[in-house]
């Protein structure tokens, strides 16, 4: 059975609303924002009204707004190479404010990109189509995902939990 | 045979991400877990990334504020007004005609008894339109169905979650909730609860409101000749919300019902 709209987003709306806050960095003004714009757009392109096989429509218009808001910049990697530590990242105990600090480092098209990809686990191809990006771009973009990993291991104090474990 | 050429890292973690995702035994998929295995840069990738996904579990909920989603629904709600709903084309006639009565009594009984502000009561109750009432009638009438549960502890948490509001459903005996759903009326999210008694159905519509003075449960609509006098509509306020009950019961069971004293 197709569902409206209204229940779609009462369904999706934790989840929308935490990646909001990473889009925007912890701010959570502008999450609510981003938020209100995604609803409209949602509203006016159908969500919930059926014949869709898309199984994430409002986290897709969510990060196709983030993006738009941005000025649909162009992808492009970090201008310097983020420095690997020898071992693996240890991220230690996770907080919405580390990740959020970490987020707000990148910029918007990263941020879209990892959300998708590292945070909610969205394959590279469905995140490359709702980011509007080609293969090329995609992979420029994720470049950005060492940048994240070393704030978020900045940000973690003493860790207890490492990848080499 | 010829031998295939190396995949690139770039491609193994294409072709294998999410890592955790389930896959079926494939020479692709073979083929980049063994590139995974031989390549020190793909094996700390993945052994990082799954620390990364650990580590988001220590993450506590963050739960949308109510004031977050009372605005987006107030957005959509905006948005509906703005453009007009589709050719509703499928509707059958007999529930089509059903719910133009359903529509009157419920717009009558609403708009008559409980949401016109009388002398001396602040104007802060919210207000059931005509046309907000049709446009929730005619979402229902096209099958958006909502949220199912026959328990009234979740009745009263999905309330007061999605809501904000603390309403418990009615009780008596041999009255069994079907099933809880959200609407909106006049832009404004409301519930509508549905019950079964012997057979016959009840609808239970809650409105969250300022809070006002409380109102015990009072009979409208019954005899109107708009209805023919078939629905039957109790209306009463309780903290926070405003509710109305109709259904297939008759005017004094209907009331009896609400009030709690159905066995008199």
């Amino acid at each position: 059975m197709q569902k409206a709209i209204e229940e779609l987003i009462t369904d999706e709306l934790d989840t929308l609303y935490r990646g909001a806050l990473f889009l925007c960095g912890g701010d959570g003004t502008r999450a609510e924002d981003l938020l209100q714009r995604t609803a409209a757009a949602a509203y006016r392109s159908g969500v919930g009204g059926g014949g869709s096989d898309d199984p994430h429509p409002l986290e897709r218009l969510m990060v196709q707004q983030f993006v738009r808001d941005a000025g649909r910049p162009a992808p492009m990697g970090p201008s310097t190479p983020v420095e690997r530590p020898a071992q693996p990242a240890s991220f230690g105990t996770m907080t919405p404010d580390r990740l959020h600090r970490a987020a707000a480092r990148l910029p918007a098209l990263a941020r879209a990109a990892l959300w998708l990809i590292l945070l909610r686990r969205w394959s590279y191809a469905d995140a490359a189509r709702a980011l509007g990006m080609d293969r090329d771009g995609l992979l420029t973009t994720l470049l950005w995902r060492d940048a994240f990993v070393a704030a978020l291991v900045q940000t973690g104090g003493s860790s207890t939990r490492s990848a080499a474990e | 045979m010829t031998q295939r050429d190396p995949l690139s890292c770039t491609e193994a973690r294409w072709s294998l991400w999410p890592p955790e995702k389930p896959r079926l035994h494939a020479p692709e998929s073979d083929r980049a877990w063994e590139h995974v295995r031989s390549c020190r840069a793909c094996s700390r990738h993945f052994r990082e990334d799954r620390a990364f996904v650990e580590a988001l579990g220590d993450l506590p909920p963050i739960p949308a504020p109510i004031s977050t989603r009372e605005r987006i629904f107030h957005v959509i709600a905006e948005a509906r007004a703005a453009i007009p709903m589709r050719t509703l084309r499928s509707l059958s006639d007999r529930r089509l005609a059903f719910g133009a009565s359903a529509v009157v009594v419920i717009t009558i009984a609403l708009s008559v008894s409980v949401l016109v502000p009388k002398p001396g009561t602040p104007d802060t109750t919210a207000s059931i339109t005509s046309g907000a009432v049709v446009e929730d009638y005619l979402r229902r009438t096209v099958g958006e169905d909502y949220i199912d549960t026959t328990d009234p502890g979740v009745v009263t948490r999905f309330l007061e979650r999605e809501l904000g509001v603390i309403i418990s459903p009615l009780s008596v005996p041999g009255l069994e909730i079907e099933r809880v759903e959200i609407c909106l009326l006049s832009g404004e999210r409301a519930a509508m609860i549905r019950y079964t008694l012997n057979g016959e159905h009840v609808s239970h519509y809650v409105l969250p409101t300022p809070s006002g003075p409380e109102k015990g449960p009072s009979l409208t609509g019954a005899g109107s000749p708009a209805t023919g006098g078939t629905l039957p509509v109790v209306t009463w306020t309780s903290p926070g919300a405003e509710h109305a009950a109709l259904g297939d019961l008759d005017p004094s069971a209907l009331l009896r019902l609400v009030q709690g004293r159905l066995d008199e």
